[in-house]
C-alpha cells in the first residue's frame, strides 16, 4: 500500500466523506455544511494538483481493489483522466459556490442535497479515474442512483415525472451498457484501459460478436450521452434547480456519456481496428444526425433552459463525431471539446439560474433589456453563445478547427458541411437572446427584483459564471499555451496513435 | 519567414501591438463604471497608435505570438501599410465626429464599445500574416458592426441588423469551411508561404463568396445598402470606407496571383467587378435616402477595385501595377466616402435654405468631384493608376476596359448628381456641432491631398497632369454632370419623375418574398402531414401547436415510446441468445 500511488483513491474519498457526513447534518448547521463542502472541494483541487505534477514526473498511480476473483476494481490516472478529473474538479468547485448561494431560501433540505450533490461528483471522478469497464460501469450506476434525488429535489409533479422519465432511460440504458460489458467481459478477459485497445489482436471470427458488442455499449453510453433517439430525458430533467442542470446534466451525466464513448473507441476497442470494423462511419453518422437535430429542436424552444438542453444535446455529439473520424486532429477535436463544451455550457446554465433566481426570467420573450440590469452575467453569456457558435477567438472555434480540418484530413468533407450548417443553427437560436438582451428595452418591471448592494445579484453567484466565461475565453485565445486543454488533447492523440 | 533585422528593435514590435490593442483595450475599460465617463474622447485618440504605426514603423516589423489562437503573427509589409495608413485615418476622424455626434445620445457607451471593438479587428486583420488571426480579426470586426447597425433600435435598424448578421454568419462559415479543407489537406496557414490562387477549386469558390460578402460583391451585397444607411454617421462612414476593405484586404492576402497568373479567376473577377460597377449606379440613381446613395456608390466603386484585383490575378505576379492602382483606389476611395459620409451629418444638421447649408454642400462637391475622378483630383491619380495597371492585358479585354471605365466613371457623376438632390431635402436628428463639423473639415481636406502627399502615389499623379489624361478625366465627368442636370430640368419641367426608384436592398425584397412563401407552402405540407399522423395515432391535441415545432414534438414523443420498450425487447432478446450460446 503506497500512500502516494494511492491518489486517486484520496481523490474520491475527498468528496465521498463529506458528502456522508453532511447527511447526518440537519439543515440549521449551515456553516459547517458549507465548511465542509468547500473543504471537500479544496482538499481535491490540490490533490489533483499533485497528481498532475507526479504525472509530469512519470509517477504512476493505481488502486486496486479485487472485488470478486478476476475481476477488480481498479482506479488509475492516465492522460485522458486527468483532463477529466481536472475539469470536473475545476467545475464543481464553482458549481458548489453557486449551489450555495442559489439554494440560500430553498425550502426543501439542503443536506439531502448537499449530501447527494457530493455522491454525484465522487461518482463522475470514479467514472473519470476508472481503469477497467468494470470500474467504469460501477460508477456510472452509481452516477444514475446519485443524480435522480438531485432531479426531483424540488418535489413537484413535474420534477417527479422528469425524475420517473431520467431514471427509465438510464437504467435502460444501463441495462445495454451491462450486456456490452459482460459479453466482453466473457470472451476477452479483464478489460483494463489501454490505449490503442485490447482488441486488435482477437483473430477474424470474432469480429461480428465485436460489432454486436459496440452496438450494445454505445446505445448503453448514448442514453446518457443524449444521441438521439435517446435524448428524451435530458430536456425534461431541466425542471431541476440550476446548479444541477449547470454541472450534472450539462457536463457530468452527459460527460460521463461521451467520455464512455471515447474510453470505449480509444482504449477498449482501439480506434484503428474500430475502423477496420467499420464501426465509424456508422456512429458518425448518428451523432450527425443528433448535431442537427438537436439544434433544430433548440429553434423553438422559449423557455431558456429548455432551448440550452437541446443545445447540449447537439454539442456533446461533436465529441461522439470526433470519435467516429479516423485521425489524430479529429481525435484531438473531439477530445478537447469534453472541455471546451464543459466550460461554455456550465457559463450559460449560471446565467440562465442567474435570471431565475434574480429577476424571475425563465422565458427567451422575457428577455428583452437584461442586458441593462444584469449586464455581468449577461456578458458572461454573450462569451459562451458565441463560442457554441464557433466564433473565434473562443474555445468552441478551436475544437471546430480541429474537427473540421480532421475531418478534411480524413477525406471526409460531409463533416465540414454538417459542421456548417450546425454553426448557422446556432447562430439562429442564440444570437436572438442576445439581440434582445443587448437591443431592447425592457417591457415592465421584473416578475422578481432581488436587489444586492452594488452587484447585479449575490457574488457568490455572480462570480462562477463570469470565472467559467474567463476561462472558455483563455482557453481559446491561448490554445497553444503549455497546459492549456488543447496540449493535452494532442498529447492524448499522440499516445492513441503510436504504434 | 525573413528574421526581422536588429536594427528594428523592440519598439516596433511594440507599436504593432499597441496599434491593436489600444482600441479594445479603450472598449473594456469602459465596463469599469469610473472610467466609463471618459470613453468618448479616448475614443477619439484610439486610432492613433494605428496611424503612427503606419507612419513611423519601419517594414518587415514582425511580433509572433506562438501561444495565442493557433500561433499568431502580426507584421507590416507594404500592402499593409498603405492600408493601416487610410484606415487609421479613417477612424481617427470619425471617432472625433462620433464623439460629437452621440454626446447626447443615451446609449453612447453601447455605441462605442461596438465602435472600439470594430476598429480593433480592423487593425488586426491589416496586420495579420497567417490566415487564423486574419480570421479572429475579421470575426470581430464583423460581429462588432453589429452593434453599430442596430444601434438606434427602431424597425429598419432591426430588419437591417437581421439581414447584416445573417450574411455575416454565413460568411464566417464559408471562411471557416474554406481554411480547414485547406489546412486539412496539408496547405499552409502562413500567408507569405502561398504561391498562387489556392488550386482546389472548392476552397477558392468558398473564399471568394465569403470576403465577397464583405465587399459587397451582386448578388452578396444586399445587407449594405440597408445597414450603412441606418448606422449612425460615424459608423457609416468607416463601414462604407474602411470594413468594406477587409473583404478586398481578405482577396488580395488569400488569393494572391501566382508567378503565371490565372486568366480564368481574373476574368471571373474582372466581370464581377463590372456588374458591380454599374448595378450599383443604376440601383444607386432611383434612392432617396442620400446616406443609400452612398452605399450604392460604395458598391460601384469596390466593383472598380475589383477590376483592378481580376487585373492582378489575370497578369500574374509581374503586375504590380495592378496592385499599387488596389491600394491607390483603395485609399482615394475610403477618404473621399468617409468625407461624403460625414458630409451628410455636418449638411442635414444644419437648418434648410441657410447660406451656410448651400456653401457646406459645395465644400462637399469637392469629395464628390473627387470619387467621380475629376481632372486634379485625388479619383483622377487613381483612375490613372488603373489605366496603368491595364495595359499589360490581352488586347480584346484591354479595349472593353477602355470602353466600360469611362462609362462608369459617367454613372458616378450621374449619382454623385442624384446625391446632392437628396441631400436638399434631408434633416439629421440633432444640429451640427462645432467637433463634428472641424473634424468633417480635416478629413475633407485630407482627401483632397493626401494621394499627391504619399510617396507611392507620385508617378499616378505624374501620369495624371499630362495635358492629354486630362481631357480623358474631364470629358466623363462632364457627360455625368450633362446627364444628371438634365434628368433634373426634365423633372422639374414636367413634374414627372423618370426615376424608378427600388427598394433600398434591392434583391432582398423578393428574396424576402420567396422565402416567406416557401415558410407558408412548408407550414401548409407538415400541417397537412401532422394532420394525418393526428389521425393515425388517434391522439387529441389541445391548442394550436405551431406546425412545425408541433410535428417534431410529437416524432419525438413517439421516439420515447418506441425507445424503451424496442431496448427492453431487444435487451431480452439478446439475453436469451447470450445463455443459449453459452459453451
Amino acid at each position: 500500500m503506497d500512500v502516494v500511488s494511492w491518489m486517486p483513491f484520496w481523490i474520491l474519498m475527498s468528496s465521498v466523506v463529506p458528502g456522508v457526513v453532511i447527511f447526518f447534518l440537519s439543515d440549521r448547521h449551515r456553516g459547517l455544511r458549507t465548511a465542509l463542502n468547500m473543504g471537500g472541494v479544496t482538499l481535491k483541487l490540490i490533490l489533483i494538483g499533485f497528481m498532475i505534477a507526479g504525472l509530469v514526473k512519470d509517477q504512476t498511480y493505481l488502486f486496486r481493489l479485487p472485488l470478486l476473483p478476476g475481476m477488480d476494481l481498479v482506479l488509475h490516472a492516465d492522460t485522458m483522466s486527468v483532463l477529466i478529473v481536472a475539469l470536473s474538479g475545476v467545475l464543481w468547485f464553482v458549481t458548489t459556490l453557486y449551489a450555495i448561494a442559489y439554494l440560500e431560501d430553498s425550502p426543501q433540505p439542503r443536506s439531502r442535497f448537499f449530501g447527494f450533490f457530493s455522491l454525484c461528483v465522487s461518482a463522475t471522478i470514479g467514472i473519470a479515474l476508472s481503469g477497467n469497464l468494470i470500474t467504469f460501469l460501477i460508477f456510472y450506476e452509481l452516477l444514475t442512483l446519485s443524480t435522480y434525488p438531485l432531479v426531483v429535489h424540488r418535489g413537484t409533479p413535474n420534477s417527479l415525472r422528469a425524475g420517473k422519465i431520467y431514471i427509465a432511460y438510464t437504467l435502460t440504458g444501463g441495462a445495454s451498457l451491462l450486456i456490452g460489458v459482460a459479453w466482453l467481459r466473457s470472451i476477452v478477459g479483464p478489460l483494463e484501459f489501454v490505449q490503442g485497445g485490447i482488441l486488435s489482436t482477437w483473430p477474424a471470427e470474432y469480429h461480428n460478436t465485436f460489432r454486436a458488442i459496440f452496438f450494445f455499449l454505445i446505445a448503453g453510453l448514448g442514453v446518457k450521452a443524449a444521441i438521439v433517439p435517446f435524448h428524451g430525458w435530458l430536456p425534461n430533467a431541466m425542471v431541476a434547480p440550476a446548479p444541477v442542470s449547470a454541472l450534472l446534466h450539462a457536463v457530468a451525466v452527459v460527460k460521463a456519456g461521451a467520455f464512455g464513448i471515447v474510453r470505449v473507441v480509444y482504449d477498449v476497442f482501439g480506434i484503428e481496428f474500430a475502423a477496420r470494423l467499420d464501426l465509424l462511419a456508422p456512429m458518425a453518422a448518428v451523432a450527425a444526425a443528433t448535431i442537427i437535430w438537436g439544434s433544430v429542436r433548440a429553434l423553438s424552444q422559449d423557455n431558456l433552459k429548455k432551448r440550452l438542453a437541446f443545445s447540449t444535446v447537439s454539442q456533446v455529439s461533436y465529441i461522439t463525431l470526433g470519435a467516429g473520424i479516423l485521425g489524430p486532429i479529429a481525435t484531438i477535436g473531439g477530445v478537447v471539446h469534453l472541455v471546451h463544451q464543459g466550460l461554455m455550457k456550465i457559463t450559460l446554465f449560471f446565467c440562465a439560474g442567474n435570471l431565475v433566481e434574480t429577476i424571475g426570467v425563465h422565458r427567451v420573450s422575457e428577455m428583452n433589456g437584461v442586458g441593462r440590469r444584469m449586464p455581468w452575467t449577461m456578458a458572461a453569456f454573450t462569451v459562451g453563445a458565441l463560442g457554441m457558435i464557433g466564433v473565434p477567438p473562443i474555445a468552441g472555434f478551436v475544437s471546430k478547427w480541429y474537427l473540421a480540418t480532421g475531418s478534411a484530413a480524413a477525406g471526409a468533407d460531409w463533416v465540414i458541411v454538417v459542421l456548417g450548417v450546425s454553426s448557422l443553427l446556432n447562430a439562429m437560436y442564440f444570437l436572438p437572446i442576445l439581440h434582445r438582451a443587448w437591443f431592447r428595452e425592457p417591457d415592465g418591471k421584473w416578475a422578481r427584483e432581488d436587489a444586492h448592494r452594488g452587484l447585479e445579484t449575490h457574488w457568490m453567484l455572480l462570480l462562477p459564471p463570469v470565472l467559467t466565461a474567463l476561462l472558455s475565453l483563455l482557453a481559446g485565445l491561448l490554445a497553444d499555451a503549455p497546459f492549456s486543454p488543447l496540449e493535452w488533447a494532442r498529447r492524448i492523440a499522440q499516445q492513441e496513435y503510436l504504434p | 519567414m525573413n528574421p526581422m533585422p536588429s536594427s528594428i528593435g523592440w519598439h516596433a514590435e511594440a507599436m504593432l501591438i499597441l496599434a491593436m490593442a489600444a482600441p479594445v483595450l479603450t472598449a473594456l475599460s469602459g465596463g469599469i463604471r469610473p472610467l466609463r465617463r471618459h470613453v468618448p474622447w479616448m475614443a477619439a485618440l484610439a486610432a492613433l497608435p494605428a496611424l503612427l504605426c503606419a507612419l513611423a514603423t519601419p517594414l518587415g516589423a514582425t511580433v509572433e505570438f506562438s501561444w495565442l489562437v493557433l500561433k499568431s503573427r502580426f507584421a507590416l509589409d507594404a500592402a499593409g501599410r498603405a492600408f493601416l495608413l487610410f484606415t487609421s485615418l479613417l477612424w481617427l476622424f470619425s471617432s472625433v465626429f462620433a464623439s460629437g455626434y452621440m454626446a447626447r445620445d443615451e446609449k453612447r457607451f453601447r455605441f462605442f464599445f461596438a465602435f472600439l471593438l470594430a476598429m480593433g479587428g480592423n487593425f488586426g486583420l491589416i496586420l495579420a500574416q497567417d490566415m487564423l488571426s486574419y480570421l479572429v480579426a475579421f470575426a470581430l470586426m464583423s460581429f462588432a458592426s453589429y452593434g453599430l447597425i442596430v444601434h438606434n433600435q427602431d424597425a429598419e435598424a432591426v430588419r437591417s441588423g437581421r439581414v447584416y448578421i445573417v450574411l455575416v454568419v454565413v460568411g464566417e462559415i464559408f471562411l471557416f469551411s474554406a481554411l480547414a479543407i485547406h489546412a486539412g489537406t496539408g496547405g499552409t496557414l502562413n500567408f507569405q508561404a502561398l504561391s498562387g490562387v489556392l488550386s482546389a477549386p472548392g476552397i477558392a469558390v468558398l473564399l471568394a463568396l465569403g470576403f465577397g460578402i464583405k465587399a459587397g460583391a451582386v448578388l452578396l451585397h444586399v445587407w449594405l445598402p440597408l445597414a450603412h444607411t441606418v448606422a449612425p454617421t460615424p459608423a457609416s462612414a468607416v463601414l462604407s470606407g474602411s470594413m468594406i476593405k477587409a473583404g478586398l484586404l481578405g482577396w488580395i492576402r488569400f488569393m494572391p496571383p501566382g508567378a503565371g497568373g490565372d486568366p480564368a479567376w481574373g476574368a471571373v473577377f474582372l466581370v464581377a467587378g463590372f456588374i458591380a460597377a454599374f448595378y450599383g449606379v443604376a440601383i444607386g440613381l432611383g434612392q432617396r435616402h442620400p446616406k443609400t446613395v452612398l452605399a450604392y456608390s460604395s458598391i460601384s466603386q469596390m466593383g472598380l477595385i475589383t477590376v483592378a484585383f481580376g487585373i492582378g490575378l489575370f497578369v500574374g505576379s509581374g503586375a504590380s501595377a495592378a496592385t499599387a492602382g488596389i491600394l491607390l483606389y483603395a485609399f482615394h476611395h475610403a477618404l473621399a466616402k468617409g468625407a461624403l459620409f460625414l458630409g451628410v451629418g455636418v449638411v442635414g444638421g444644419i437648418e434648410g435654405r441657410s447660406a451656410k447649408r448651400v456653401w457646406v454642400t459645395a465644400a462637399l462637391g469637392i469629395a464628390a468631384l473627387a470619387l467621380a475622378g475629376a481632372p486634379l483630383t485625388t479619383g483622377a491619380v487613381a483612375k490613372t493608376a488603373l489605366k496603368t495597371a491595364m495595359v499589360p492585358l490581352p488586347d480584346g479585354w484591354k479595349e472593353t476596359l477602355a470602353i466600360l471605365l469611362p462609362l462608369s466613371a459617367i454613372g458616378t457623376t450621374a449619382l454623385m448628381g442624384r446625391f446632392f438632390y437628396t441631400l436638399r431635402t434631408y434633416t439629421a436628428h440633432h444640429s451640427v456641432s462645432k467637433t463634428e463639423f472641424c473634424s468633417w473639415i480635416g478629413l475633407l481636406a485630407l482627401s483632397a491631398t493626401a494621394l499627391f502627399l504619399i510617396p507611392d502615389g507620385r508617378p499616378a499623379a505624374d501620369a495624371m497632369l499630362k495635358l492629354g489624361s486630362v481631357w480623358l478625366s474631364l470629358w466623363p465627368v462632364a457627360a455625368g454632370a450633362g446627364v444628371a442636370t438634365a434628368v433634373w430640368l426634365w423633372n422639374r419641367r414636367t413634374g414627372r419623375s423618370i426615376a424608378w426608384c427600388p427598394p433600398a436592398g434591392d434583391l432582398l425584397v423578393p428574396i424576402e418574398r420567396l422565402s416567406g412563401a416557401v415558410g407558408r407552402l412548408a407550414a401548409m405540407l407538415t400541417g397537412k402531414a401532422q394532420g394525418v399522423l393526428r389521425t393515425l395515432t388517434q391522439k387529441q391535441r389541445e391548442g394550436g401547436t405551431r406546425k412545425i415545432p408541433g410535428l417534431l414534438e410529437s416524432w419525438e414523443a413517439g421516439f420515447g415510446r418506441w425507445t424503451l420498450s424496442g431496448l427492453i425487447f431487444a435487451g431480452v432478446v439478446c439475453s436469451l441468445l447470450l445463455i443459449l450460446s453459452w459453451p
